[in-house]
Order: C-alpha cells, then structure tokens, then sequence
C-alpha cells in the first residue's frame, strides 16, 4: 500500500533528518526568545521587587495589569508590533527552514547534515517564498469562498439570527477537508524544487497541482491522515500546557522542558509530513511532458529533415547559405490570403536567395482538414504557391515536429513557448540559425526590411 | 387563573379608583403620588404607538402648585438639535421614519375643558429651545395641598428607527420612555431642594430616571402573531376584532417608576419560578441554548439582593433577551422588565449575558425601589448598582472569573471595573457627584459606574463586609419605595458604621465620602524602601520588646541590627493603612498607619532582619492606583512572570508552526 508505505517512509527520513529538525526548532525558539526575552524585562522592571506577583498565582490578574496605568496601552501597542513582526519574521524564517527540510529529506547518497539543510534553505528561498505566498494566498481565498460567502449569505438573508456564525463552522468542516489538498499542492511543488538545480516557482506549483490530482488517491490520505494528527497534537499541547499553573520554579521549569520537548515532537511531525509527500512523489514518477524533459541540442536548422507535401523525405541540408521562412499554414483560416503574400515575396527574393516552407498543421480550430492532394491543390489553383510545401504537421505538444520543437525552442513567442495560431512565420538566417519569429497577424510584406537584412 | 383574572378585571372595572384596590401586591408599598391608565395601539407598519391616558397627581406637599411638568421623552428624537442628541453628536438618522416624537392630539382636565393652549415646552438644563422633552403645563386653577389633578390625553408616539433605549428595528419593537409622564415635584427639604418645586430633567444622553412609585393600568392592542412582554402583571389576553388578527393585552403594575413594554413576533417565551417570583423570559428562539445560564443569573441576583439588601416583593419579573436587530434596546432596565445583551453562541466561559443581567435585574433595587434621581446622581444608581453587580458575578462565577473563565484567561468583574477606572486618561478631572451631562471628555461611564464601584469595595475593605451588607440592609429599610438622595445614603453609611465600630473611623465616615465622591483625588500609598543595618557599641535608647531581647541575647553587639522601613504617600486620598512587616526570623508585625503624612518611617531593633514590607496586605483599598509599589521584598518572586513569558514563547511556537505551511 503506497499510503501506509509512504507514512513509514517519511517518518523515518525525518527522524533520520533531526539535525534539520532540530535546527528548525533551534532557530523558531531563538526568534521568539528575542522578542520575548525583552517583554520578560519590561515586566520585571515594572513590578520590581514587588509582592504584587502574589496576585498571579492563579494566571495573569487584571489588577496587575491595571497597575501599569495609563502606560497600558503602549505597553499593548508595542506588544502588538512585536507579535506582528515575529509572525512576519517566523513566516519567512520558515520559507527558508522548510527549503531545508524538504532539500534533506529527498531520497539522495548524501548523507542528510546541517550543511545541506542550510544550502537548501539557502537556493531554495526565493522559489519557497513564492510557492508559499502563493499557496497561503490560494488558502485565505480558498478559506474566504468557502467560509465567508455562505456566512454572509446566510447570515444576511436569513430572519433567523447566528445563522451565519452556524453556516460558517459548518463550512469551516468543509474546508478543513480541502485544506490538506492545498498542503499537498505546496508539498510536492516543493519536494519537486529541491530535485530542480533550476528553481522555477510556477513550474513547481503547476506540478503540485498535477501530481496531487493525478496521485490523489493515495496522496489525499496521508495528507488528511497527517493533517488530524498534527492538528489534535497542537492543540492538545497547547491546551494542557496553557491551562497549567505550576507555582514553584522547578514547576516551571518542567512546564517549559515539557513543552520544548513537545513543541520539538510537533517539527518532527511536520518533517513527517515533509518526508511522507517526498517519497510518495518518488513512487509515482511524473510522466515525461514536453515542456521539461526535451532538451534540444541541434545547433542549427541543417541537422533536421522533412517529408514534403509530395511525401519525399528531404534534408534541410538544402537550405544551407539561404535565408529561410518557415510557416505553419492552414487552408480555411482568416489568415489564408497570406499565401498571396508569402508567393510575392519568394517571388520578389528567390534570386537572391529567400526560400519560404510551408508546413500544413491542422491543430488550430481544425482548419486544415483536407489531403495532402488537397492542400496541394487548393495552394496552386487559389494562390498559384510555387514554394516548397511539406506535409501535415503538428506544431504544438509532444508529437510535433523536431523541426517546430527546434524554432519554438530558440524563438518565444509573445506570451510563450506554444504557436498561437496558423502563419506563425520563423526566420532563419543563412546559416541555419532561427533569428525572429511573427505572429501569424504580421503580413508577409511587413517582412520585408528583416528578410532584405538578412540577404544582404 | 383565566376565572381570577376575569375576577379582578371585573373589581378594575367597579372599582371607578382602581388604584386604590390592591391586585399585584397585599398592600401599596410607596404612597402612589401618581397614577396611569393607558390603552394604546401598535400600528406595527407606521411604527406609532396612538391611543389615550388618563393620569392624575396628587399634590402631597403643602405648597400651592401652579404647574405640572412632564417628560416627553420621545421627542429627544425629533431632531438632532436635541438636547440627547447635542450631547451625543449623532442625528436620529436620514429619513422621516427614522425620526420619533411624541404629539399630543388632545388634552384636557377631568372636566373636558382644553388644556393644550396651557401647553409649553421648556429647557430647564440647558436652556435648548430645540429641545421638547420636558412639557409644562399651567394649571387653570393651582393646585392647593392634597388636591389631585387629573389629566386626560390622547396622544401618537412614534418610535424611532435607531433603538436608543427604545425605538423599532423591521417588526422589532422595544417601546420605552413613550408616554408623557410626570416629574417628580419636590417639597422643600426633600433631598436638595430648598424650596419646593418640580424636578423635570430633559432627556440626556446618558441618563433617563426619576420618577414617583405608580400604579399602571396599560392595555396593549397590536396584531395576534406579536409575542409581548412588559413591566405588568398580565390580567387578560383577548382577540379584539372579528377577524381575529388584532389583541388586546391587559397589564396591571403597581409601585413601579416606568411601564415598558417590547413586541416582537420572533421570541420564545419560557417561565421559571424563583420563590414568590414568576419569571418570564423572552429570548430569540436561537438562542434556546442560553436559556438556562439567563435564568440562573436572574436568580442569582434575586438571591444575593434579597439576603444582602432587601426583598424583591413583585410576584412578577420579565427578562428579555433582545434579537440582534433589537441589540439597541438590550442592557435597559424598568424595574419588573429589563432587557440583557447577549448574542447567540456566546461560549459558557464568557459571562457577558449573566453580567448584563444581573446588572439590569440589580436596578429594581438602585433605581426601582430605591428611587434616586439618575439625571442628578448617577453614582447612586449606575455606581452603587454596579458595585453589587460585581459582587454578585464575582460571588457566583468565581471570585477571579466573574466576567471570563478559561484555562488561559481569568477576569473578575471587580478588577474590570478598576481596571477601567485605572486605565482612563481622564480619571481625576471631575469628581463623582456631577449631574449626569456634566461629566466631561467622556468620564461619565468610567465615573459613574466603574469608579463608584471601586471606592465603595475600598469603603467595603475598610468597614467589612458584613457592615457593609448591613449598611445596604439599613438603606432599603429607611428609603425603600421613597427617594433618597447622597446625603441620605452617607447619613445610612455613618449610622452604621458609628453603629458597629463607635469613632474608629472618627466621628462619621464623611471623610470618606468628601475625598471619594465630592473630591478628584488619588489614593497611592508606597512602600519606598526598607534596609536594616549592623548598630555597633554602645546603643542608645531602645524600645522596650527589643530591649529585653537585647540584654537577654548573647549575641555580640555586632550583630544587632537597626531596621528602618520608609514608606509614603503620593496620592492625594488619606486612608487608614494596614502595614505588614515581616522579618528573617518569621516574625510578623502588623502596624497601622493613619496615612495622614506624606511619609511614615518604621523603626525595629535587634537580631532580626526585615524581610518584605506590604502595605494593606488584603488589598482591599481597590481604589490605589498601583498595587505594585504597595510591598517590596528582599526575593521578589520571578516564577509567575517566567511562567507568563514561558506560555507566550509556547504560544508563538505552536502558533507560528501552525499558520506557516
Ligand atoms: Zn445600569
């Protein structure tokens, strides 16, 4: 069973990993000691040595606190910026602390050390932060549709008053279900980085999404089976250690040992976590796709071959000391009339050595349906097209041809990798190198000044 | 029941004086100066209340009265050039309905001749001619002694749309201060007044009541599906058209300051007995969870004031819980109807609702019973009624959990009512025997409810507890169902306490009050320092305790020690002061300071050492501002502030381990 296989495996990596845990805990607990340390100052300095401290046996007292006076409210506002700012600081210590984990906690020859934790946290930080702040955001939005609006609408339409408080923790349940799938999402999208030397945030939030879907079945419940247990431990702790008064110094001293040992348990937990969605990630390997597996290492347009629309197959050797057009064409397109175009121009430019190749794709709205026979003819009776035309091709995904995957490769377009539409025009320089691409909007005479560069 | 009820309407409608016949109590408990027949009509989609009074007054005094002066509250609402709303700033709202007034259509003597040309609207506060909230009327022929002047209206209220006490929310209606009603008029040497006249304040932001004990004969007309509940004992409930879609509801009350009543289709009604007391709960139907912990703080307060300050003697006693549309109208009381202020799912650690209750409840005695005059001295009713308050959460709740009690966080009512004293900017500006609007840069909270209470627990931790139940004992007896004023409490205050303790706290306990109540003072008593030092050779006069230790003592001379414990005053206040010293031999002295001077020094010889010095050890003067620097010890105990920053660390780890993914 991948669930209970990977829960056994992540418990042992992250104990296996208590150096990264422990400097986890070292560095939260050292954060907060700073701020808190002084707050211990300013309290003493106000009672002194008072008795008033007798009053505190029991917790804090309010005439205590109303012997600050009218100090009171800085003493707050100032308490409240501290706060503000360990969340801040803890919440950005944690980006880089969880970098760490994740990066010791991956299945790897190395031995797991406090080296690679921080060299982890360290290339990871940026990519953490944004998959974090992504996530977290994704989460208080998730939160507020799922809470919130019910809330507010049943609490503005209905006469029957506390129905939206009713409807919130109703739908807090709900989200407490969806919850684990966002924490999936950021894990794997982070135990994906750390296997990455490219650190590509989206890339890796793309990817958490996908294998938390794709693996949902087993990943779902080990995140939901973490996710009670994280939660019931923290507040169970938090509970017991709260609500205990020890009057004696050993006593509190105890309480805090306790509780450091505890809050300690609570990191390994989460290394669990951590190390849970690592190895559930490493048995179910992702797919090889077409945007991060192929790596293309043609150097130039010479090294690839095609069939033409006549089905002979035909180095591009031939293009070699000619600027070159490659254009993706289409028969019933609005962009059709642009093999008028394209004909003048090889016209104008064959002399001095432009050659234009077309290649039939039918992947944009279905507008090149036709035979090879068909594309043919419809090219030479319409538009009298007397330059190369090659058979149909795909352009996009991982079927498309090499010589696509080659241009897309060294040429974006505007918003990205992937041809947009049919007459998406590539121009190759004469030694076989891709210099500019067009959208399939830019007219073929509007070429002209580049091509005429190029020649000359 | 339905056959008594039918029995006593009938003995109302013999009875030509109804008044005078006895049906909620075995007798009158105050001597019924006033009286009020009103038979009105809700009109729930104009939002008025219309319909007719007949009221009278008796000229009890010995003075020839040449006018009647009445509240008419509700025109506090008409415009936001009221006085109520100068005060607060605010307008009634935008639009014609969210406005309220109260108009006279007709009014006449007991003869049918017309009084409104006698009719006018005065400003005895504040001389606001915008303001029409007091009506005087001058009487055709003045009133001699014992005669009765009977008044006949027909008038139309209409309630206003922000619910300040009283007003209507959708079909919410909490209908309050809605009649015209008399003033109190005041014979010379009652309370302030050195010669005779009417006390008819205008309606202010901050307080609402003065009024005489009265009989109230109120019947009620809305449609059926209104549930109703009112300050009146319910005679008669009947269906009043052929349709069957109006009723009519019949209330008797008696010995009673004001008759309010709410009307809401939304409530449930549940009924609970306390002794002779019949109580009647009306709550959102959400909120049937809280039923229990409602009645329970209403018994609660039923039980201590009876015990610590006299009987509840209505059969009768109504809580409403407001619907959050009607959260305007909660914390409001009218002695035998009062309203809390609660919301649904409050959790059972929290005693906001019990709070609320209690305090409402307690102002049938401060107020209800013990009429005071809330536009003049609101300390007597908010302050004193507020100390009891906290008393009773405090006594019932968990003496340091009686506003919240969690595991993390416990909060007793008192030290929330110090606390707000302590902590506002503005505490000694203004003393607290102010008239209501003359408490300034908002103190009037703080000073009427929240300081008054402190001082009367320092009051309680200098005479006792039990003196000081006695003293609220002797209160209700001497002014139950009359109208005492401050004085009258202070003359109670010093009876008992010269009663019980003779000149301990000197002749009377006006002191006291001059400092705490007529003065802005502070009380801040302080331990300085203390140090105790080696006396070498030869030593000269020595107190005698110690110097018998001394000759016996086969210590070296060396190892006699001179303790001098300095302590002071920086408040203004003098109080008597407890002053506990304690030495390295578990000695323990207990000295007192009559805290007169500035500075007091303490002096000890012999082989003992001071340990820690507290002054008033108990803390029972609650109204020094800084209990820190009432003791200091050699080992200051760091284990509670440790334990507090170790839960703050423990807090953050887990908090920020939670909110980080
Ligand atoms: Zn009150």
């Amino acid at each position: 069973m991948k669930i209970f296989e990977s829960l056994k495996i992540g418990a042992i990596r992250s104990v296996k990993a208590w150096k990264g845990v422990l400097i986890m805990y070292s560095l939260t607990l050292f954060l907060i000691a700073l701020i808190a340390l002084p707050v211990k100052t300013g309290i003493k300095s106000v009672l002194g040595s008072s008795m008033v401290t007798e009053l505190l046996s029991k917790g804090i007292s309010l005439d205590v606190i109303s012997d600050f006076g009218t100090n009171l409210n800085t003493i707050i506002s100032s308490l409240s910026f501290g706060l503000f700012l360990i969340l801040l600081l803890g919440g950005l210590m944690n980006v880089f602390l969880a970098g760490g984990l994740f990066s010791i906690l991956k299945q790897s020859e190395k031995k797991p050390s406090a080296a690679l934790f921080f060299e982890g946290g360290a290339s990871n930080f940026l990519s953490f932060l944004i998959i974090t702040v992504v996530s977290s955001l994704m989460i208080l939005f998730i939160g507020f549709i799922i809470i919130g609006v019910p809330a507010m609408i049943a609490g503005s339409s209905s006469q029957s008053e506390g129905a939206g408080f009713r409807t919130a923790r109703l739908f807090a349940m709900v989200l407490a279900l969806i919850l684990p799938v966002f924490l999936l999402v950021a894990d794997y999208a982070r135990a994906w980085q750390v296997t990455r030397e490219r650190k590509k945030a989206f890339k890796a939030l793309g990817f958490g999404f996908s294998q938390t879907f794709r693996t949902f079945l087993s990943s779902y419940p080990v995140m939901i089976i973490l996710f009670i247990i994280q939660v019931l431990f923290g507040w169970m702790v938090l509970n017991k250690l709260l609500g205990s008064y020890p009057v004696t110094g050993g006593g509190v001293f105890l309480m805090f040992l306790i509780s450091q040992i505890l809050f300690f348990v609570k990191v390994l937990l989460r290394g669990w976590r951590y190390g849970s969605v690592t190895s559930l990630m490493e048995m179910n390997p992702e797919k090889p796709s077409d945007n991060s597996k192929v790596i293309v290492t043609e150097k130039s347009l010479y090294q690839f071959s095609a069939r033409t629309l006549q089905g002979i197959e035909t180095s591009m050797e031939i293009c070699r000391g000619k600027v070159v057009l490659v254009v993706n064409t289409a028969s019933k397109c609005g962009f059709t009339p642009q093999y008028e175009g394209l004909e003048k121009l090889y016209q104008t430019y064959k002399e001095r050595g432009l050659v234009i190749l077309g290649f039939p794709c039918n992947q944009f709205a279905n507008q090149e349906p036709g035979t090879e026979a068909e594309i043919a003819e419809g090219c030479l009776i319409n538009y009298g097209v007397s330059f190369p035309m090659f058979s149909k091709v795909e352009v996009n995904g991982n079927n498309a041809d090499p010589i696509f995957k080659y241009l897309k490769s060294r040429l974006h377009g505007f918003t990205g990798k992937r041809i947009k539409w049919n007459f998406t025009k590539f121009l190759i320089d004469a030694n076989g190198i891709p210099v500019k691409r067009f959208s399939p909007a830019t007219k073929p005479e509007n070429l002209v000044k580049d091509i005429e560069k190029l020649l000359r | 029941m339905m056959k008594k009820n039918l029995i006593t309407l009938l003995v109302c409608l013999v009875t030509a004086a109804s008044v005078k016949s006895q049906i909620v109590l075995k007798e009158p408990l105050s001597d019924r100066q006033t009286y009020y027949k009103i038979d009105a009509r809700l009109d729930p989609v104009l939002k008025t209340v219309s319909g007719s009074m007949e009221a009278y007054w008796v000229n009890k005094s010995s003075d020839v009265v040449p006018d009647i002066r009445m509240h008419m509250y509700m025109n506090a609402f008409r415009s936001n050039k009221s006085t109520l709303y100068n005060e607060s700033g605010g307008s009634p709202g935008s639009k014609k309905s969210d406005f309220g007034w109260i108009d006279i259509k007709t009014f006449t003597d007991r003869n049918g001749a017309d009084l409104i040309g006698r009719m006018q609207f005065i400003s005895p506060d504040d001389g606001n001619n915008q303001d029409q909230t007091v009506l005087q009327i001058l009487l055709p022929k003045p009133a001699l002694p014992g005669d009765t002047i009977f008044l006949k209206f027909k008038f139309e209220t209409k309630l206003p749309s922000t619910i300040r006490r009283t007003g209507f929310n959708d079909d919410f209606f909490f209908v309050g201060q809605w009649f015209p009603k008399f003033g109190v008029y005041e014979p010379a040497g009652m309370r302030f007044a050195a010669i005779g006249g009417w006390n008819c304040h205008q309606f202010h932001v901050n307080s609402e009541f003065y009024s005489n004990h009265s009989v109230y004969d109120v019947k009620i007309t809305l449609p059926v599906e209104y549930v109703v509940g009112s300050g009146g004992l319910l005679m008669n409930e009947a269906v009043s058209d052929s349709a069957g879609k109006i009723k009519t509801l019949t209330y008797r009350a008696e010995d009673i300051v004001d008759f309010a009543w709410t009307a809401w289709p939304g409530y449930a009604v549940f009924t609970d007995q306390w002794k002779h007391v019949k109580l009647t709960l009306l709550i959102p139907k959400e909120r049937i969870s809280q039923v229990g912990r409602q009645f329970s703080a209403v018994k609660n307060g039923l039980e201590y004031f009876t015990e610590n300050v006299g009987p509840y003697p209505w059969p009768h006693l109504t809580v409403v819980d407001p619907p959050l549309i009607g959260a305007g109208a909660g914390g409001m009381e009218y002695t035998t109807i009062f309203t809390s202020a609660s919301a649904p799912n409050i959790p059972d650690y929290f005693y906001q609702p019990e709070m609320v209750t209690v305090h409402e409840f307690g102002h049938a005695y401060f107020m209800g019973i013990l009429a005071s005059n809330e536009f003049e001295e609101p300390w007597l009713d908010e302050g004193v009624n507020s100390f009891l308050e906290e008393r009773v959460m405090d006594h019932y709740y968990g003496p340091e959990a009686g506003i919240l009690n969690h595991p993390w966080l416990k909060i007793s009512d008192k030290s929330l009512g110090r606390a707000a004293y302590l902590l506002a900017g503005s505490r000694n500006i203004v003393s607290n025997a102010e008239n209501s609007w003359n408490y300034v840069h908002g103190t009037y909270g703080m000073m009427s409810y929240q300081k008054t209470a402190t001082w009367l627990y320092t009051l309680m931790g200098l005479i006792g507890e039990e003196t000081t139940n006695e003293v609220f004992r002797e209160y209700y007896r001497k002014w139950a169902f009359k109208h005492p004023s401050g004085k009258d409490f202070i003359g109670v205050v010093n009876e008992v306490v010269t009663k019980k303790y003779g000149n301990r706290f000197g002749p009377d306990m006006n002191w006291f009050f001059d400092q705490f109540l007529y003065g802005t003072g502070i009380v801040d008593y302080k331990v300085d320092r203390f140090f105790s030092a080696k006396i070498s050779g030869f030593t000269g006069v020595i107190n005698d305790a110690d110097s018998m230790a001394f000759k016996a003592s086969k210590y070296k001379e060396d190892t006699i020690y001179k303790s001098t414990v300095q302590l002071e005053r920086p408040g203004d206040i003098i109080l008597p002061v407890d002053v506990m010293i304690h030495f390295d031999n578990n000695d323990t002295i207990l000295e007192t300071w009559d805290g007169k001077a500035r500075f007091k020094d303490f002096f000890y010889t012999g082989t003992r050492k001071v340990d820690w010095v507290k002054i008033d050890p108990g803390y029972k003067i609650r109204m020094d501002v800084n209990f820190a620097n009432n003791s200091m010890t050699k080992e200051p105990d760091g284990v509670p502030v440790r334990r507090f920053i170790d839960k703050i660390i423990i807090f953050m780890q887990f908090f920020i381990s939670f909110i980080t993914l």
